[in-house]
């Protein structure tokens, strides 16, 4: 009997043994097979039209050095910087494709794509920074991700997260002061809605090619956080700051739904969603720019203030109109982002 | 104070990117000689602020510029009646007076001029000419040392203050004295970052000193981060664009050349001109056609911002199948130049898809 016993056990071990031969053959043969294998990592190529050292950017390093640090050498990060691989538009429309894997892009240029998007860079979305970041954390994500998939792309986070202020070449106090100053041609539908809302006079070149502050045709009135602004100059002749944090700028990590579906399952983990602590340096120096900026910009006289309760009372209105505006231009997707960022 | 991981794999990158090493040769011997001289104060820790800065590439290069502001308008008598290698409209080259400048490639030379340059600069009553070459030499040693500094990042190791720093502060403290010394209301407008700088107008003899301050001024607000490059870029363009009209054959075509950078990768994608920046590079090219490092430049910031990597291939091997000793003025920098394209030929795939 006791000999008996002793063959089948040692039967069920052999048995055993072969299960667990074959489960991590078929385990490696998923996480070594397609797309790739241990001698060829698999190469994951990202594109962003941010220059490097900028906040994207930093958020792009430190993207790759997660990758890096948890895909334990499955992938390479390539990162193409500064627009090599084209603009937005263009490197969006590849990703749907499945011919880049992977971009960085502003949700402001997202929304050129998907409309609903642009509820979000809408004004009076999110009431400062933290607000938006808590909702990009929680509710958000899933809304848009679900969008963005049908579009053939996959939302893997939130990179840098900043918001927008007021640059203006007189004080700006209340919304009826803009009342016929200069505005460069809006880039989206929320912004054209809000410079209409102030009753704003609109040029008809975008802030690119616009005239600066200090000439006499110039723009008067702009919207974009400090350091985009002194990135690009547009902070020329401006007299004023309203530290108003009215709209929300952020860029986000998309991946081509082709490619994505083609990983093994414990790569996809790693990819999306993106831990916000990844971005953690990346996001306090990001902060760190923009207080840079700005004392840099009250040494040259520029006259930066927060507005007080009653001022921001008189924008609010204004705001809020904007956003549901556009919530309702873009429904059903855009009333669910609206919902997931207000955490309903 | 310690790089955060970001930080560091982000420079290291750009290292990667940019193929700093293009000196490989003599770096630490040079340092270390002149931190012995005691002649070079440590006036920077490194790396003394968080983010990486910016600009990826551009800024990597200006080591190399500076090597371009210190060959162009001084060569050496032994060339003297040699063309220098410029174009059509390059000046002809004046003799140096016996500073051994011809003798900078070798650390000895260069710690020796940066100290005869310095008492000049420094001295009860300064001279403007000495403060001017104290900056150029400044540049050149800046080229040899920021290879160092690049490796000392890439292996972790970056947290002494390498000497490209020293060189970068000391070269420009030695320019904005120049600039002072020679023209007091320039050195007033670009004394602070300035969205919209009024330069008055510039002097052609003050041409050099305008110029190594940009050129200086853009690498140290490189090195101390994005809002620093953002908030100094308008001053710099507009000092380049004035020393461009003032001598467009100015190290070479030095001003178009650096222009022609910062139009392909500006702070900001807002301010990216590719058309420009190639009209820029052409311009510093017809001055200078056979100045390498030009070449090496709008392969490495055109054809990669533009992503035309047949254009950036033809460049590069038009460097490496060129004579670098044709002109021994600028021989040195033309055998940076060729380190470089090397480097960059070899990270071809890297760059492009």
């Amino acid at each position: 009997m006791n000999g008996h016993g002793t063959l089948q056990r040692r039967r069920r071990h052999v048995a055993l043994a072969g299960v667990t031969l074959a489960l991590a053959l078929l385990l490696a043969a998923a996480t070594t097979g397609e797309p790739g294998s241990a001698q060829a990592p698999l190469v994951l190529k990202i594109a962003t039209r941010a220059p490097f050292g900028s906040p994207e950017a930093l958020h792009v390093e430190a993207f790759a050095h997660h990758i890096a640090r948890s895909g334990s050498g499955l992938v390479e990060v390539r990162r193409f910087y500064d627009g090599a691989l084209g603009e937005p538009a263009a490197l969006l429309e590849r990703v749907a494709e499945g011919t880049l894997q992977a971009v960085s892009v502003d949700l402001s240029d997202l929304a050129r794509r998907s409309p609903a998007a642009e509820v979000l860079t809408a004004p009076g979305v999110f009431r400062d920074r933290r607000a938006a970041l808590r909702a990009l954390q929680r509710g958000l994500p899933d809304a848009l991700g679900a969008m963005l998939e049908r579009e053939g792309l996959v939302l893997g986070g939130f990179g840098r997260v900043d918001m927008e202020v007021w640059f203006s070449r007189a004080r700006f106090e209340k919304p009826a002061a803009a009342r016929g100053w200069r505005m460069a041609q809006p880039a989206s539908e929320a912004e054209r809605g809000l410079s209409e809302a102030l009753g704003a006079q609109l040029l008809e070149v975008g802030l690119a090619q616009a005239p600066p502050m200090d000439d006499a045709s110039g723009i008067e009135l702009l919207s974009a956080t400090p350091i985009a602004a002194v990135a690009a100059g547009l902070d020329r002749g401006a007299s004023h700051v309203q530290l108003s944090d009215h709209a929300l700028s952020a860029s986000v990590f998309i991946y081509s739904k082709r490619w994505f579906e083609g990983l093994p399952e414990q790569l996809r983990k790693q990819l999306s969603p993106l831990p916000a602590s990844i971005f953690e340096d990346a996001r306090a120096a990001e902060m760190a720019m923009r207080d840079e900026i700005l004392a840099a910009l009250r040494a040259r006289g520029v006259s930066v203030h927060a507005p007080g309760r009653a001022e921001r009372r008189r924008f609010d209105r204004l705001y809020r109109s904007q956003s549901l505006a556009r919530a309702r231009a873009t429904r059903p997707d855009g009333s669910r982002l609206l919902r997931a960022a207000r955490g309903r | 104070m310690t790089a955060s991981p970001i930080f560091l794999v982000a420079r290291w990158r750009w290292g990667k990117l940019t193929g700093s090493a293009i000196v490989t040769t003599s770096t630490s011997q040079l340092h270390s000689r002149i931190e012995a001289s005691g002649r070079l104060r440590r006036t920077l820790a490194w790396p003394h602020r968080g983010p990486s800065p910016g600009l990826g590439a551009l800024l990597t290069a200006l080591p190399l510029i500076a090597a371009c502001a210190t060959a162009g308008t001084r060569a050496p008598a032994t060339s003297a009646t040699k063309p220098t290698g410029a174009g059509p409209t390059a000046k002809p080259q004046a003799p140096t007076p016996a500073t051994g400048w011809a003798t900078r490639a070798t650390p000895e030379a260069l710690a020796g001029l940066i100290a005869e340059a310095r008492g000049g600069c420094e001295a009860e009553a300064p001279q403007a000419s000495a403060c001017t070459e104290l900056a150029r030499v400044h540049h050149f040693a800046l080229l040899a040392a920021a290879d160092s500094a690049e490796v000392a990042v890439a292996d972790g190791s970056g947290t002494q203050a390498p000497a490209a720093n020293d060189h970068a502060a000391a070269g420009l403290a030695a320019a904005e004295r120049a600039l002072q010394l020679l023209a007091p209301e320039l050195a007033g407008a670009l004394g602070q970052p300035s969205a919209a700088p009024a330069l008055p107008a510039i002097d052609r003899a003050h041409g050099q000193a305008l110029y190594l301050w940009a050129v200086h001024r853009l690498q140290q607000a490189r090195k101390d981060g994005f809002a620093q490059l953002s908030l100094w870029t308008p001053a710099v363009s507009a000092a380049l664009e004035a020393c461009r009209d003032s001598d467009p054959t100015l190290d070479h075509g030095g001003p178009e050349r650096l222009l022609g950078m910062l139009r392909a990768r500006p702070p900001s994608p807002l301010r990216r001109d590719l058309k420009a920046s190639r009209a820029h590079f052409e311009r510093a090219l017809t001055v200078a056609p056979n100045y390498l490092i030009t070449h090496v430049r709008f392969a490495e910031y055109y054809a990669v911002a533009a992503h035309e990597p047949a254009l950036f291939a033809a460049e590069l091997r038009r460097v490496l199948e060129a004579d670098s000793g044709a002109d021994g003025s600028v021989r040195p920098e033309n055998e940076l130049a060729r380190k470089k394209a090397r480097a960059l030929l070899g990270r071809a795939s890297e760059l492009f898809e």
